[in-house]
């Protein structure tokens, strides 16, 4: 599916996917390393402002601590009676700002002494006798110091009966018996808590984030939500939402441990975390809540930047991929365009040109090579079928010449009982101009003439040149009679102006019919063979004479036989001698005569076929070289002895003129 | 086909060697035009080692021979054995050339 696709679309979404891949993870990367150090950052500035609230809170309570302190060493030093006591408290509270109120509380069974109070108000300060109406010996701040002999903070609570604010007191045991040891009464010290929501809500948190104090019971002693102080502890909240990881928080923070935990605010239900410290003499912990919802949005913030560059840059970044992967592709396309048009046949399709020498510019630069030597191929091929064309059309022209003016009707004369007469052309592919012809010299028909021939040459000249020879021959032949007479005839007539030196082969016989003499001349022919009826083969090589056409001036030496009823002779070409194998081997006389003598046969067109069988034979695929051209003649005696059929089994005949013959 | 030219007291003498036939016929006449041109007319073509001679062949010595005749000159043959001396013969080329047996019977003869 994806190898389908264009170069260009594959480049395109590789190079994106790629580059997508790493924006992603750096975008991923930054995500979370951002997240990490705005925690990180988050959880310092919750420690430090825990330290600071805790401070604070701290430096708030001392001097509530030290004032009832020194308060309950001056009481146990010396004893004041109940107006200085009032003016003690008065004194001490208008110097110590931190201080609420203060109050010295002896046991009750401790003489009928009143318990002086001393708050602050709207209005000023106030007294109070403790004792009127308020059993302060069961109170929590009376009962803990006396019985644990050490100063307490107690748990918030709110003054009902003082001021009617949250506070807490800070109560310190009173030993004034003689043995220091019994605690006679309780000093105490209030601090208004009133100002640590004013001190909470001060803080710049963020957001979502807020701070709360529990007390050393759980209790909620600051909160933004003014419904969970004092009503609500962090274990309270707890059960409710079935929380254990919350009591657990709870029972760390109450035993003054710090830390930090994953956390749910009591207040949205959001998760977040909690930053948790406890505020050291006063046994509460501060708790600093900071929602993820929070921290996520600046992370987001600081994330989006990133986002949005990324997409912008990665949207550039398909248009310049694509406007590459384009321009890379554009020559391709061209070129694809121009081999398509190139496949179909239009070699004159322009190719586009293409800049610098990158590969698709090497490349169109051989497609341009390859185009203008294809043409090139392309002309040399139709040149050479032109030139092949030609020259078959000159071997045609040629072989039809050649083949149109031998005599191809068998039996040319069938009204003349005295011979048989066959002959075979077989051209070679390129014709060597052979051939053969046969004719009466005579009105009275009675001297019938025997040609041969083998032009030295090939193709349309030889042809011509055979055309020539054949009807100078016979127009010739009406005047001489005699062949040696004719072919030197012949030969003058050929030689003049023959500035070729083309030159023809010939042999010519005329055998008288009414007695069977036959007088004949050869032109540097291949000696003809005589098959006598017994099967002796005589070959007639004493009439020797140069080629015709090739001097002039030449004379020919006539030789003479005495035809006898049955005798046959073969002329042929040196196309059936020099015909040869694969092995190129030549056929030669010994294979012609042992091929004429197997053939045992007086019949002219049967003779001739056996031949060229054994040609063939021989030959096997070897391609024709030469024309092979044979030409059988045989007498079967003068006109009124004709009907010798049976020239096979013909008696041995007394012969006549055997001068010059040379018996094989 | 090999063809060698060597002087010989006045005489030109041309061996050659192999198969002269009409693939190599025209180089035959070629060096031999180019020899008559030089003045080389008294030729001897010293065929001792042709192996095979074809009508192509018997056609280029006709037209060397033609050549030395206009020229004023003349072409002798010597050296035909076997078949090469049977195609000489048999196309009477012994009839208008004279043949020699040897180099040194035509230069003996002059």
């Amino acid at each position: 599916m994806f190898h389908k696709w264009s170069i260009a679309w594959r480049l395109g979404i590789l190079v994106l996917v790629g580059v997508g891949t790493v924006l992603a993870a750096m975008t991923g990367y930054s995500y979370f390393s951002v997240k990490r150090i705005l925690e990180e950052e988050m959880m310092d500035k919750a420690r430090q402002i825990a330290t600071a609230v805790t401070v604070h809170v701290e430096t708030s309570a001392r001097p509530v601590e030290d004032m009832a302190k020194d308060l309950t060493v001056f009481i146990e030093t010396v004893p004041v009676a109940e107006e200085q006591a009032y003016q003690l408290l008065e004194r001490l509270i208008n110097s110590h700002s931190a201080v609420f109120g203060a109050a010295i509380a002896m046991a009750p069974q401790d003489g009928g002494r009143a318990a002086p109070y001393v708050y602050r108000t709207e209005q000023g300060l106030r007294r109070t006798d403790l004792r009127q109406g308020y059993h302060y010996e069961t109170s929590d701040w009376y009962i803990l110091p006396k019985e644990l002999k050490r100063p307490v903070w107690s748990e918030p609570y709110f003054d009902e009966g003082g001021g009617n604010v949250l506070m807490a007191t800070y109560a310190v045991p009173v030993r004034t018996g003689t043995d220091k040891e019994t605690v006679t009464g309780v000093v105490t010290g209030d601090m208004s808590l009133a100002s640590l929501a004013g001190l909470l809500t001060s803080l710049e948190l963020g957001r979502s984030n807020y701070a709360f104090i529990i007390s050393g019971q759980g209790r909620f002693i600051a909160h933004p939500d003014d419904n969970f102080i004092m009503r609500e502890s962090i274990f309270s909240v707890a059960e409710a939402a079935r929380n254990q990881h919350l009591r657990a928080l709870g029972r760390k923070m109450i035993r003054g441990e710090s830390g930090q935990a994953a956390y749910t605010s009591e207040v949205s239900g959001k998760p977040g975390w909690v930053v948790y410290m406890p505020i050291a003499s006063t046994g509460w912990s501060l708790g600093l809540f900071f929602s993820r919802e929070a921290l996520m949005a600046r992370v987001f913030e600081l994330n989006h930047i990133q986002w949005y560059l990324g997409s912008a840059g990665f949207i550039l970044l398909c248009l310049v991929v694509t406007g590459i992967a384009r321009s890379i592709t554009r020559p391709i396309r061209q070129l694809d365009k121009a081999a398509r048009k190139l496949a179909a046949g239009d070699l004159d399709a322009p190719v586009p040109y293409i800049n610098g020498g990158d590969e698709v510019a090497r490349l169109a630069e051989s497609f341009t090579i390859m185009i203008s030597e294809l043409k090139v191929h392309m002309d040399m091929l139709q040149e050479t079928a032109t030139v092949k064309e030609r020259m078959e059309s000159e071997l045609r022209i040629a072989r039809s010449i050649q083949m149109g003016l031998i005599p191809k009707t068998f039996p040319p004369f069938p009204d003349r009982s005295e011979f048989r007469l066959f002959a075979l052309l077989d051209p070679a592919r390129e014709t060597g101009g052979d051939f053969y012809d046969f004719f009466f010299l005579d009105e009275e028909q009675e001297q019938l003439c025997l040609v041969i021939g083998d032009v030295a040459d090939k193709g349309v000249g030889a042809a011509l040149f055979m055309a020539v020879t054949r009807t100078l021959l016979r127009s010739l032949a009406r005047e001489n009679q005699e062949p040696a007479g004719l072919l030197s005839r012949l030969n003058d007539e050929l030689s003049r102006n023959n500035e070729s030196c083309m030159f023809v082969t010939l042999f010519c016989a005329a055998v008288h019919l009414p007695t069977g003499r036959c007088s004949y001349a050869s032109g540097g022919h291949c000696p003809p063979v005589v098959m006598q009826p017994d099967g002796r083969l005589i070959s007639l090589k004493d009439a020797k004479g140069p080629v015709v056409g090739g001097m002039e001036g030449m004379l020919y030496t006539a030789g003479q036989y005495l035809f006898t009823p049955g005798d046959l002779i073969f002329l042929y070409t040196d196309g059936v001698t020099e015909a040869a194998n694969p092995e190129r081997a030549l056929f030669g006389e010994e294979r012609m005569h042992r091929a004429l003598q197997q053939a045992q046969t007086r019949n002219t067109e049967k003779l001739l076929r056996h031949m060229r069988e054994r040609l063939q034979e021989f030959a096997e695929h070897a391609e024709q070289s030469d024309d092979i051209t044979m030409l059988a003649f045989c007498y079967h005696g003068p006109a009124s002895s004709a009907v010798n059929e049976a020239v096979d089994n013909a008696p041995e005949n007394s012969r006549v003129n055997r001068e010059g013959v040379d018996r094989l | 086909m090999e063809i060698l030219t060597r002087e010989e007291r006045g005489f030109t003498v041309v061996s050659v060697s192999g198969r002269l036939d009409a693939g190599t016929a025209s180089d035959l006449e070629k060096d031999c035009a180019n020899l008559i041109n030089k003045g080389g007319t008294k030729l001897i073509l010293e065929l001792s080692a042709l192996e095979y001679v074809s009508s192509a062949g018997l056609r280029s010595v006709l037209a060397v021979a033609k050549k030395l005749k206009a020229a004023g000159g003349g072409l002798s043959l010597c050296g035909l054995t076997g078949l090469v001396q049977e195609v000489f013969s048999i196309a009477g080329f012994d009839s208008f050339l004279p043949v020699y047996e040897t180099v040194e019977k035509v230069v003996e003869k002059g």
